[in-house]
């Protein structure tokens, strides 16, 4: 029975691997494009780990104080594995659409419940992994190999991902439990998420701004963490080759893994066939407000956004960050680090602050994928656009408004704000502005073409279009390193060009981008829009 | 109202319908049979525009569907065999958003609403996500949408599955009164009974290629739609 539940799982895991967007096994060249695009995002991810660790390996290791090095990039590691792995914990447990199909056999929910899990510990683990595995690599350029520190470092791979997990699966039963109950789930849910990635970056920004302090501070933290971050540290003495720590760690992390677990077990199938809360609306009736057929759409594209918590999150991350952002350069004066960091990477930037404001606006506005996305949430009912009187390209273009509208006003918040924190010419806050409208352009209609190239109808949670889907991996990364290119360019060029005129030949480079992907979405993408089916 | 000619459409190697022939005048109901993967709804969806076609021409009201899919999308209401809705939106959302795309004005949309939600006794649960709803309700609500443009050519498939008995007869009758004013249905079903009695047109499909059609008199003779069914296709 459980052989059958995990060759099921394993099937429905692989199939975001193997199988494209018409059900059908993808072809080696795509299997192979598909895995290297998997391992960019995956090494992009894991670099920026590496520059964070490679900040606190060193002096830590010199100190003779290694442990905490491990130890607070195991904390670190746990923050961002409960960010991610609560809210998905949550949906595959409890609101996974077979569930129904299972429970209806004579399988026991706590099988159910091991082989989900099970699943979600592997995930866990290689979210993890991506902290961890720069970290260890650090440390053995900058302290060597030995047998037991490999022993350790690997026994603390596989232990830390429980502490997430334990703590995610807490949070999504809490959530789980509180959403069957409530009639306003959606909005609960969304002031949940929000602050979780509030708190997260509060976090994260704090860590990576005072690893100095961190480091001078080196026995302060250490005791901290050997008192009341007990288990963190002995992980940290696991990984550098302590067996007696190690075992301790598998106590600590396992036992108390083990009675989350047994918490689960015993809730899993009452919360999971729970009937969630829906608030019964009576109808009244009034006239209509009228809207054009374009109006329709566009409304019918912000509902759909609005209307689910982890959608708007997951696609409009980049719209948070600016408007939180926004407030924080006001307020702080620098935006969470990544001026600093885009200024470590390429200290001739100093020398034009507005050309980095341009740069942190185009960051931002890659953020978004709400476009990337919005072919494949029309799954099954990808008939209804089809088969109304309306054409194709009104239909792409009120997808195209939504990202734009949801990525241009926030940017264009930032920018100013950015221009004014930074004391920059009025000419350098209207660059920044024009980037901010043509670089929401850009990535609208670039995330929309990529949806279009690979679309993802068939679907059985929606999570899979917004989170889990080849174009929001492509947007995503792509964006990212299209928004970069500047520092690359200016890293190779900049000597030869004063900055406005580089600024310009960049906003040039986008409005002709732009005019391409509008023709190409005119042309080919309607007619990809009109054949698609599911 | 409709007229296929020669229609064939192919799914690589396999053709799904292969030169079907028909033609429905207005303020006709004609049943669309068929085993389960005859090529009913690769034809209907043809019909619609959804689905493109290698041969042959589709016209509806004398408009090519080919060359004007639009304005055949105008005259058309299509409701599929399993309808997935905007969960996201509330009923009324829904019926408005379809109502702003076929440009239906406020006031005439208000009192077709009312008149098919009333009908089908939907109109209490207009205020809810559609994602709540049963079966049955989201095809009520998809027949709702389907008739508030009042289209002049209904093509529906399987559309009586998971309607409530009180809810198919009501919309045995409207389908009745669509034609009576002058407009034409056209639609797939596994039920003969139901065919028999409600149709006067039957076209019969098997292995993509059109085996009979005509009046229903003229299909069945003396005998039943269900025994000449099996008899044709076996």
């Amino acid at each position: 029975m459980i052989k059958a539940l995990l060759k099921k799982q394993w099937l429905e895991y692989s199939s975001f691997f193997t199988q494209g967007k018409d059900g059908k096994p993808r072809k080696r060249s795509a299997l192979i494009g598909f895995a290297v695009l998997i391992l960019y995002g995956l090494g992009a991810m894991g670099a920026s780990f590496y520059l964070m660790a490679q900040g606190l390996c060193e002096p830590l290791v010199m100190a003779d104080m290694a442990w905490l090095y491990f130890s607070l990039m195991a904390v670190y590691a746990a923050a961002f594995g409960i960010m991610i792995v609560a809210f998905s914990t949550k949906v595959k447990l409890y609101e996974a659409k077979d569930n129904d199909l299972l429970f209806s056999m004579p399988i026991p929910a706590h099988i159910v419940l091991f082989t989900r899990i099970l699943g979600l510990y592997l995930f866990t683990l290689l979210i993890e992994c991506m902290v961890l595995v720069p970290a260890m690599v650090e440390y053995f350029l900058v302290a060597g190999f030995s047998v037991w520190s490999v022993i350790g470092c690997l026994g603390v791979l596989a232990v830390a991902p429980l502490f997430a997990l334990g703590i995610g699966a807490l949070l999504g039963l809490g959530l789980a439990w509180i959403t069957a109950r409530l009639p306003f789930k959606n909005l609960f849910t969304l002031l949940s998420v929000a602050l979780f990635a509030v708190g997260y970056t509060y976090l994260t920004t704090n860590f990576s701004e005072n690893l100095g302090t961190i480091i001078l501070q080196a026995d302060g933290v250490g005791g901290v963490m050997n008192t009341a971050l007990y288990p963190f540290a002995k992980l940290g003495y696991a990984a550098e080759g302590d067996m007696l720590a190690l075992a301790l760690s598998v106590l600590i992390f396992g036992g108390a893994f083990a009675l989350i677990y047994l918490l689960l077990s015993k809730t899993y199938f009452k919360i999971a066939t729970m009937k969630r809360g829906e608030r019964k609306a009576k109808y009244k009736e009034k006239t209509a407000r009228i809207a054009t057929p374009m109006q329709a759409f566009f409304k019918k594209e912000l509902f759909q956004l609005i209307k689910n918590p982890m959608y708007l999150l997951n696609a409009s991350m980049g719209t948070i960050l600016a408007l939180v952002g926004a407030v924080a350069v006001l307020v702080t004066g620098g935006f969470f680090g990544l001026d600093e960091n885009l200024l470590a990477m390429m200290p001739d930037m100093q020398k034009s602050m507005g050309l980095l404001v341009c740069v942190m606006v185009c960051f931002m506005a890659s953020s978004n994928t709400m476009a990337a996305a919005s072919v494949s949430l029309e799954g099954e009912k990808i008939w209804i656009p089809q088969s109304l009187p309306i054409g194709e390209w009104a239909v792409l273009k009120a997808k195209l408004f939504l990202h734009f509208i949801m990525t241009a006003i926030p940017t264009l918040v930032l920018a100013v704000c950015l221009g004014i924190s930074f004391d920059l010419h009025i000419a350098w806050i209207g660059a920044g502005a024009l980037t901010a409208i043509l670089a929401s352009a850009l990535f609208a209609s670039m995330d929309l073409a990529i949806n279009l190239k690979f679309p993802s109808l068939r679907w059985t949670n929606e999570m899979a279009a917004y989170k889990q889907s080849a174009s929001i991996v492509i947007a995503m990364f792509g964006g990212w390193g299209i928004a970069l290119l500047p520092v690359g360019l200016y890293f190779l060029f900049g000597k030869y060009l004063p900055a406005w005129a580089f600024a310009c030949i960049c906003l040039g480079l986008i409005v002709v981008a732009v005019i391409a992907l509008f023709v190409w979405l005119k042309q080919r993408g309607t007619k990809i829009f009109r054949g698609l089916s599911v | 109202m409709l007229v296929i000619k020669n229609l064939s459409k192919s799914y690589g190697e396999k053709k799904a319908v292969d030169g079907v022939s028909l033609q429905i005048k207005a303020g006709e109901i004609c049943a669309f049979i068929g085993h389960n993967g005859a090529g009913k709804t690769t034809t209907l969806k043809a019909c619609c525009g959804i689905l493109g076609f290698e041969e042959g021409e589709i016209l509806v009201d004398g408009i090519s569907v080919k060359e004007n899919p639009l304005e055949c999308k105008k005259r058309i209401a299509y409701i599929p065999d399993n309808p997935d809705l905007y969960g996201f939106m509330t009923g009324i959302q829904y019926l408005n958003f379809v109502a702003d795309i076929y440009e239906v004005p406020a006031e005439v949309r208000a009192s077709r609403i009312k008149k098919y939600a009333d009908a089908l006794e939907l109109t209490f649960a207009l205020a809810q996500n559609i994602s709540t709803y049963s079966h049955g309700m989201k095809q009520k609500i998809a027949v709702i949408s389907a008739l508030i443009h009042e289209p002049k050519l209904v093509i529906m498939d399987e559309p009586f599955v998971g309607l409530d008995p009180k809810a198919a007869h009501t919309f045995k009758e409207l389908m009745r009164e669509i034609c009576q004013n002058g407009g034409a249905i056209f639609f797939s079903t596994h039920v003969l009974d139901v065919a028999e009695k409600l149709c006067d047109k039957v076209v019969i499909i098997k292995d993509g290629k059109l085996i009979k059609a005509g009046t229903m008199d003229e299909v069945k003779g003396d005998t039943s739609l269900e025994k000449v069914f099996l008899e044709l296709v076996d």
